[in-house]
């Protein structure tokens, strides 16, 4: 009997002492105990993996073989300050993963960086790497785009006095780089509503 | 083991109740008292230790010394601290040992999350932050933000009368190509300010300069028991402030916000009601501890001492409740923010804000300003006495 007691205290307390730990890992497709109606991990998550499929799944920028496609930084019109790029650096990671190159990406964040290692090699700088048959691997110019794509997120937000809420849409919108037609557009929305602590109301 | 649940036992319940019934938050009068005259390293060095030594003020430190960052432009330390301040003040949490130590004890031992003029501001200045690092859509965020929390507060009775925020949301608006929204924002700024030529309809001026004026609202507590607050007004500020470019006359800012004002014009909070509750408490515990103690003169000996012992714990008890309101308050915020918006030619432009004689500006008294060929420079300065 006294052993059921001491394992009793012994669960007890390790349960109080796991209450007050100072970090612990938690699944980033959960809401975490923090609270707020912003942007979360979750959100990223879950806004880049439906684009993603959604991009895959669209038969016509296909029709004309492997598109090549320019992300723009998302433009963020909601309250929050947000690193917006996160969400499409997520979605670029998830289709170069899952893809099999079936979308592929021209990075025009290291455009200076390209730039500079062109001159380089054709200055004679730098040795210029070679391909399989031994010949000179130099591409006549940097690669020029399909497609943009480009992405909102915005906001209607509300507030009470007891409760906030905030209604996010995140749109995605591809468009022809030559023509300038919208080829595609879709989008991941969502709305949380929080409740302010009563001291602070 | 036993150490542990005393420490977990110290930890979340004895010391957020103890304090809250025993101490009072440092606040940051001090500090922005040597702000004002002229000590920045002084009001630095109170800041940190205070920043070091009570969490639950953090935000309100970190706002304090934001505004000691802008004044020496260091925009990255700005950016952190008024970004971490407006995670903070955000926050919805607060349902905990926290909130039962502020109803138990004295208010001002829950976390400082600002009124809504000071998450307001605090959006502003994050949101001026982003704009010269050139993070507009976020800038964007904060102005929208400031413009929310301004004119959300008690079942949406208010709508957000502080036009600077409405015009820099325009601003932002338009940098991001949202021309619509823009001529919105600066619709209504206009229409909150129609005194202030920077905000007139065809200014379209590329110089826009921000000069925030004076000393902010104090506030302080009133009541019987200091269960109310009050927001003390510093309305001095220069007759003229003159704006020089290169040497010559610029122009003159003149009023667009008045922070006094934002501060003044909210309605009451859900928690006064508590802070009266607690107050009606006290007054009737110290009124019936006299009583009983003046009663027990009179009646008979062998109850004289249970009158007394019940008067001593009246008293007792009526010391104990703590009913002040919490009065801290961002102390280095300005009186006004004043705005002018006129056109220089594009490229690199020396600039001074000159305000009258017994003034001067806190930061760099000359600046240079490289005026774009499209767009507008944002120009900001302190002025105080």
């Amino acid at each position: 009997m006294g052993h059921v007691w001491a394992k009793l205290l012994l669960v007890g307390l390790t349960m109080l002492s796991a209450c007050g730990a100072p970090m612990q890992r938690v699944d980033p497709d959960q809401d975490d105990a923090l609270g707020g109606t912003g942007v979360d991990s979750a959100d990223v998550r879950a806004t880049a993996d439906k684009i993603a499929r959604s991009i895959v799944a669209m038969p016509t920028i296909f029709a004309r073989g492997t598109p090549y496609v320019v992300v723009q930084d998302p433009q963020n019109q909601t309250r929050f300050p947000i690193n917006d790029s996160m969400i499409v650096d997520r979605l670029v990671t998830l289709l170069v993963q899952n893809s099999a190159g079936r979308v592929q990406f021209v990075d025009r964040a290291n455009w200076e960086l390209v730039q500079k290692e062109r001159q380089l090699k054709r200055s004679g700088a730098v040795s210029v790497p070679t391909d399989g048959s031994g010949q000179p691997n130099l591409a006549a110019a940097p690669l020029g785009t399909d497609y943009f794509l480009t992405s909102t997120l915005k906001s209607l937000s509300k507030d009470n006095g007891e409760l906030n809420s905030d209604y996010i849409v995140v749109t995605f919108k591809l468009t022809d780089a030559e023509t300038g037609a919208l080829v595609w557009q879709d989008d991941h929305e969502w709305k949380k509503v929080g409740e302010k602590g009563v001291i602070y109301r | 083991m036993r150490s542990g649940v005393l420490g977990f036992l110290r930890r979340t319940v004895l010391l957020p109740v103890a304090c809250a019934l025993g101490c009072s938050a440092p606040g940051t009068a001090d500090a922005g008292r040597a702000w004002f005259a002229g000590d920045s390293a002084g009001a630095r060095a109170l800041l940190d230790a205070r920043l070091a030594e009570d969490p639950d003020g953090r935000a309100l430190y970190l706002n304090e010394l934001g505004v000691l960052d802008l004044e020496r432009r260091d925009l990255a330390a700005a950016e952190q601290r008024f970004g971490e301040a407006w995670r903070l003040m955000e926050s919805l949490a607060g349902d905990d040992l926290d909130a039962v130590g502020a109803i138990v004890g004295s208010e001002a031992s829950k976390q400082w999350r600002g009124d809504p003029f000071e998450r307001a501001m605090n959006s502003w200045y994050l949101g001026l932050v982003y704009w010269w690092r050139g993070v507009h859509d976020n800038a964007l965020a904060c102005f929208k933000n400031a413009i929310f929390v301004d004119s959300s507060h008690g079942e949406e009775r208010f709508d957000c009368d502080f036009a600077p925020a409405l015009f820099l949301e325009g601003l932002a608006y338009r940098r991001l190509g949202e021309v619509g929204m823009a001529e919105r924002s600066f619709a209504v700024a206009r229409e909150l300010a129609p005194g202030c030529p920077a905000l007139a309809a065809g200014n379209d001026g590329n110089v826009i300069v921000i000069v925030e004026v004076g000393r902010g609202p104090t506030k302080v507590a009133a009541g019987k028991h200091g269960e109310l607050t009050r927001f003390v007004a510093h309305p001095e500020v220069p007759p003229a402030i003159e704006l020089l470019a290169d040497g010559q006359r610029f122009g003159s800012p003149s009023r667009a916000g008045d922070v006094h004002f934002q501060a003044s014009t909210r309605g009451g909070r859900d928690f006064d009601s508590i802070l009266a509750t607690k107050s009606g408490i006290k007054t009737g515990t110290e009124v019936a501890g006299i009583g009983a103690l003046l009663l027990a003169d009179d009646v008979k000996d062998k109850h004289q001492g249970a009158m007394v012992v019940a008067g001593a714990a009246l008293l007792l008890a009526s010391f104990a409740v703590r009913a002040e309101a919490d009065t801290r308050h961002w102390t280095t915020l300005p009186h006004e923010v004043q705005l002018f918006r006129g056109t220089l030619p594009p490229g690199k432009h020396r600039f001074e804000v000159r305000p009258g004689a017994g003034w001067r500006v806190a930061g760099p008294g000359f600046e240079e300003i490289e005026v774009p060929a499209t767009g507008e420079v944002l120009v900001y300065q302190r002025v105080l006495r």
